[in-house]
């Protein structure tokens, strides 16, 4: 008796994880299979290096570089300023503040972790583009500038907790020898620490970058979404915020409605390459 | 110290304080501007009444789309946490490679990066076409279920895996099976924690918007009555009073609720969290 | 206990996919049957939920006319008393025109909601089309209250409008020596979209707009981002226009100013008509409601939106 109700449970238990896997595979499979279509009537490298995208012009033109472009672009803005403010702020949480202060900090962090995306391209649209517009006089706020500011404000909680975290087992391990050798805080946090932490940090970029990569929603406010090769200071487009304004107007089974999915589905292709390295990295920092 | 050294130093000791101003100043402005310019608009009629006005939305309130948020959460939740705990038991108790855990490991942080519009497309073409479930509570859910499944399922390995050694090498020494083990004995140590973590993940469902846009969200709806009608949930609705221009004024008191709910959300699930610490 | 529960909800998560997913064929037979002893005939079941997908202009119209029903009627019976006694759900969203057809086409709603004609090989994809005009629009050239342009000439000309938005003139001091040499910001719609392909035809021709034009994913937002920019300039619909007085100023296109009767009697020449479309014939009960929008009531809100009613 006690057998068999093993037995059903190990069994449900394996199925069910079985389905999850099944459910990733299914979902790469699925857009694979549509963007194939659509890489059947345009070669893909066509695709991915043309420079205009306008599906409804005749004849239609279905190229992504410059959306590519946009994506890449406007999330190295958010990690170039959110990497420096994330690091800096994780070595004080990490090595300058008790307990009680990290506690409360960490929430704060989470807190920050979980504001949804659509809260932040509301203050980034009434803040962000509103100060662009009135401090800077640009013609339009929205840019691949504003788009970086709100994606590295999105980007610092990760930035924070996951270089916390290896930067305290650090400090731990090495607080009481350096203060004991008389080296001061900071010059033990600069040549052991931070040079320690290298691979950690390297991870939280990995990590910021995926999301950053894949926002869709608070970027789309901001950048102006106009398909063109993107500058620091004009609008562009990223393909998350393509798919997502013009999901609802292609018609299932035109080839504009493939083109959306294949350009998912190179993105997933980029993400998977950037998701794969930090895999890696991570297994190399816990030995 | 020569003098070099002590300019890097303080160079380093600048660059970390204005580090965390900067991050003190953003968290505390985006908090005080939302709360600020949205308890303007809050009040019991905000909460509890549904939208009016000419264009729809700029009167009234919201309560429609609160009740559908809370709905979505359950069902991705529900799906959810079925599915990565599995996974989570499997992996740590049940698996006996290495290669095959590092393989599902390796399947959830994939799964983690699948940008959330994609999601949405997959949901809307398998769910609302393919399946006939058409725009709707149960196919919105399911994509959200989707996307906070490797949060789920990581958070419920860490816990299980941290649970104490002495359980797990006690319960094999005395040979009690795995199945019996886990429920019986694991399950209600970290009972807190799971909930915990399928609290937090909820609350990330409950934000986002990329997925139900095209799977279940319309702009005007009543409250849900099963689960193949469409809803109305509070992020889009935030999107669309912003994006139309309808009402700057309520659009603030929209996202003032929704960073409310997701804050009592948060504080639920800390207080869980310490409470689980307490078992221990 | 746990897995108990879990394979509960397990269970009850499939069979609620089934049910759902089949629910709408299987009804079918058990509805036909039932009502086949109380009614004369019913062909088809009787859905208490309808759905409107479509055009952002025509949403908050639809929403207006189906909030006062609901509030009006609150069950079907009080509709008509041969109706059952269900509550009345009227869904909208909005997704522009194109993707209004595109869920009529895929069955995802009921009605489809088209800001501009019906393209003819639409028709021929849905098939059995019915359609009702409620209302037409207009999308006047409307720049920012602050914008010193409409002080020297409140008029522009076709070929004037189309330098502007193409970008031959990119600086409004091009367009008029007197003004600023500030960058024009123009706002359009989505390129797919019906409004957009409207202002291509009657103004525009084979030009194409600038690429760097903001694609406004809606009419209210384009309208936000002419009214918060003071050097903006864009083509919002009559209807918003009047929706937001005094925040948005139209200018004359060729010397006609928008105005209803212009508009109606086609002198003002970029207007568009606002149509709701139907896949097949209509159920009772949606019938019911089309009855409601195309009548006196539905005409008053269609105005009070601003836009010009059919009547």
């Amino acid at each position: 008796m006690k057998n068999l109700k093993e037995n059903v449970f190990s069994l449900i238990v394996k199925l069910l994880t079985g389905i999850s896997l099944l459910l990733l595979a299914f979902i790469v499979i699925f857009i694979f299979k549509e963007s194939l279509v659509f890489f059947k009537e345009v070669s893909i490298f066509k695709f991915v290096s043309g420079r205009t995208w306008n599906p409804l012009g005749s004849p239609d033109k279905l190229s992504i570089l410059p959306i590519i472009l946009g994506t890449i672009y406007v999330s190295l803005i958010g990690i170039l300023i959110a990497l420096p403010i994330g690091v800096g702020s994780a070595v004080v949480l990490s090595s300058y503040t008790n307990q009680k202060v990290k506690r409360v900090a960490r929430s704060v962090i989470d807190i920050l972790a979980g504001i949804p995306s659509v809260v932040y391209g509301f203050v980034g649209l009434l803040v962000l583009v509103k100060f662009f517009e009135v401090k800077f006089s640009f013609a339009s706020g929205e840019s691949v500038l504003a788009g970086g500011v709100l994606l590295s404000i999105m980007m610092l909680p990760f930035i924070i907790s996951t270089c916390d975290e290896s930067m305290e087992k650090v400090y731990r391990d090495y607080s009481q020898y350096s203060s004991a050798l008389g080296v001061s805080k900071s010059y033990m946090i600069r040549k052991i620490i931070l040079p320690q932490s290298r691979k950690s940090i390297l991870a939280s970029i990995v990590l910021a970058l995926g999301r950053g990569m894949g926002e869709t929603m608070a970027v789309m406010m901001v950048i102006g979404n106009a398909p063109i090769m993107p500058k620091l200071l004009k609008k562009c487009q990223t393909i998350p915020s393509l798919i997502a304004l013009e999901m609802g107007m292609a018609e299932v089974g035109s080839l504009h409605y493939h083109a959306l999915f294949a350009s998912g589905f190179v993105l997933i292709i980029i993400l998977l390459i950037i998701n794969t390295i930090l895999y890696f990295i991570k297994k190399n920092i816990d030995i | 110290m020569d003098v070099s050294e002590k300019v890097k130093d303080y160079i380093f000791k600048i660059w970390i304080v204005l580090s965390t101003l900067a991050v003190v100043t953003v968290v505390v402005f985006i908090l005080g501007y939302i709360f600020k310019n949205g308890s303007k608009a809050i009040n019991m009629e905000f909460i509890f009444d549904n939208p009016k006005g000419m264009p729809i939305g700029s009167e009234g309130g919201v309560f429609p789309a609160i009740v559908g948020s809370l709905f979505l959460m359950a069902i991705a939740c529900i799906f959810a946490s079925i599915l990565a705990i599995s996974t989570a038991i499997y992996t740590v108790f049940y698996c006996k490679s290495n290669k095959i855990e590092s393989f599902i490991h390796l399947i959830v942080q994939c799964m983690a990066g699948i940008p959330s519009i994609v999601l949405g497309l997959f949901g809307y073409t398998l769910l609302v076409l393919y399946l006939r479930l058409g725009r709707s509570l149960l196919s919105a859910g399911i994509t959200l279920g989707i996307m906070i499944f490797p949060y789920i399922e990581v958070r419920v390995e860490k816990t299980l895996r941290e649970v104490n050694k002495f359980v797990v090498d006690s319960s094999y020494a005395l040979g009690v099976s795995t199945g019996y083990m886990i429920f019986k004995l694991i399950i209600p140590l970290c009972r807190t924690d799971i909930i915990s973590a399928i609290l937090l993940a909820g609350g990330f469902a409950m934000g986002a918007s990329a997925p139900i846009i095209l799977t279940g969200a319309v702009i005007f709806a009543p409250i849900p009555k099963s689960l193949s009608s469409p809803v109305m949930a509070l992020p889009f609705h935030l999107y669309i009073l912003t994006g139309e221009g309808i009402s700057l004024e309520k659009a603030y008191g929209t996202a003032l609720v929704l960073i409310i709910i997701l804050l009592l959300i948060n504080i639920i699930s800390v207080v869980l969290n310490l409470k689980g610490k307490e078992y221990r | 206990m746990k897995k108990r529960i879990s394979l509960l909800l397990c269970v009850i998560l499939m069979f609620s996919i089934v049910v759902t997913g089949c629910g709408k064929e299987e009804a079918n037979p058990v509805k036909e049957e039932s009502s086949a002893n109380e009614e004369t005939q019913e062909t088809s079941e009787f859905k208490a939920q309808m759905t409107f997908n479509g055009s952002s202009t025509l949403a908050p119209v639809m929403s207006a006319i189906a909030t006062d029903f609901i509030e009006e009627y609150t069950t079907w019976d009080k509709v008509d008393s041969s109706f059952p006694e269900e509550n009345i759900a009227i869904y909208v969203s909005a997704g522009g025109s194109g993707a209004g057809v595109k869920a009529v086409l895929e069955g995802t709603s009921d009605f489809g909601m088209l800001a501009r004609e019906i393209k003819d090989e639409e028709k021929e994809k849905i098939g059995d089309a019915k359609a009702f005009t409620l209302g037409i629009d207009a999308l006047t050239i409307s720049v920012n209250p602050e914008n010193p342009l409409y002080k020297i000439k409140d008029d522009l000309s076709s070929e004037e409008i189309k330098k502007i938005f193409s970008g031959e003139y990119k600086y409004w001091d091009e367009v008029d020596n007197s003004l600023e040499h500030k960058e024009i910001v123009v706002v359009i719609r989505d390129l797919g979209g019906g409004a957009h392909e409207v202002f291509q035809k009657s103004i525009m021709g084979d030009t194409q707009v600038r690429e760097d034009a903001i694609q406004a994913p809606s009419m209210g937002a384009l309208v936000a981002k002419v009214i918060e920019n003071k050097d903006a300039i864009g083509y919002a619909s009559f209807g918003m226009v009047n929706q937001n007085e005094g925040k948005l100023i139209p200018l004359k296109v060729d010397g006609v100013e928008p105005t209803k009767e212009n508009i109606a009697n086609g002198s003002y020449k970029i207007s568009r008509p606002l149509i709701v479309v139907k896949k097949g014939e209509l159920t009772k009960e949606q019938q019911a409601f089309m009855d409601v929008v195309t009548s006196e009531k539905g005409s008053e809100i269609i105005e009070k939106m601003g836009f010009v009613p059919i009547n």
